[in-house]
């Protein structure tokens, strides 16, 4: 197992298939968080697979690899927009990230519709439906309780639902 | 679940972000810390065993020079000057083996290793 090598020999090479496995998902989920941002995203995406590496010991299997690495990165973003908002404090800055999609047709229209939302409703909507973690994975990943999940995910899907059917 | 939901779900699966290449693996494996050789119950049995040997080391000196006086200080020397480069070969394999805790008691330096 991929993880047991690297805990027990830092192996570097099973670590990097860890990453090659696993990265589309991280780095997805923070690009749609960071509204389309991909150089930021990837920055978070490399802090969140370090941290990962570093505090693997830590993994028991509680939940899934892909769950425990969501909250990783959930953290890294959340620790990013609190650095956004403190500097927004002292400037006039926005903290937040306009929707910056600009993909053809229907598309189009999904990654927008997803940027409107709340970011809870956002992030349970991408890691479930985009990643297709569970709902308990999801709960996990997101640090909040599986009823919270769900009606984060019931609400943000109806309301994708009525921006693409505006 | 609506014929609805089915339509956007599939959407969503289809027009998902999963970015994946070669050179972000190589980033992330370019920005981790030096690779540790030596595992962490090896470095952890030989930081107790050096302690021990320098525990041991130091007793020997204090009884050595309880009775045989200031005379024996050339052997007290050769047994220091000994003790020295094993603690720093064990140091730099497996960090510091004096505690940091430790340290603080015998001198204050503005330096922090860790």
């Amino acid at each position: 197992m991929l993880i047991a090598r690297v805990v027990q020999s830092d192996d570097r090479r099973a670590f990097s298939m860890l990453v090659q496995r696993h990265q589309g998902m991280v780095r997805g989920f923070l690009r749609r968080m960071l509204g389309g941002s991909a150089d930021l995203a990837d920055d978070l995406a490399q802090e969140s697979f370090i941290k990962a590496h570093r505090h693997l010991r830590k993994f028991r299997g509680g939940s899934t690899f892909a769950a425990w690495l969501c909250a990783i990165a959930a953290n890294e973003l959340r620790a990013e927009w609190r650095r956004r908002r403190r500097r927004a404090e002292f400037s006039d800055e926005e903290w937040f990230d306009a929707p910056r999609i600009a993909e053809p047709g229907l598309q189009r229209d999904i990654a927008t519709g997803l940027a409107r939302l709340p970011e809870a409703q956002r992030a349970a909507l991408v890691l479930c439906f985009e990643h297709g973690l569970t709902h308990e994975e999801a709960a996990t990943a997101l640090e909040c309780p599986l009823g919270t999940l769900k009606s984060h995910v019931a609400r943000g899907k109806a309301s994708l639902r009525e921006w693409l059917e505006e | 679940m609506e014929d609805g939901d089915e339509e956007m779900l599939r959407l969503m699966r289809a027009s998902a972000l999963k970015p994946q290449d070669a050179a972000f693996t190589r980033r992330v494996l370019g920005a981790l810390p030096p690779r540790q050789y030596v595992g962490s119950s090896t470095r952890l049995s030989l930081v107790a065993t050096t302690r021990f040997a320098i525990a041991m080391v130091l007793l020997a000196v204090a009884q050595h020079w309880f009775q045989t006086g200031p005379g024996g200080f050339e052997s007290m020397v050769v047994l220091l000057l000994a003790l020295g480069p094993a603690v720093m070969a064990v140091s730099l394999v497996c960090g510091p083996l004096i505690p940091r805790s430790v340290r603080r008691l015998v001198w204050r330096s503005g330096r922090e290793w860790r």
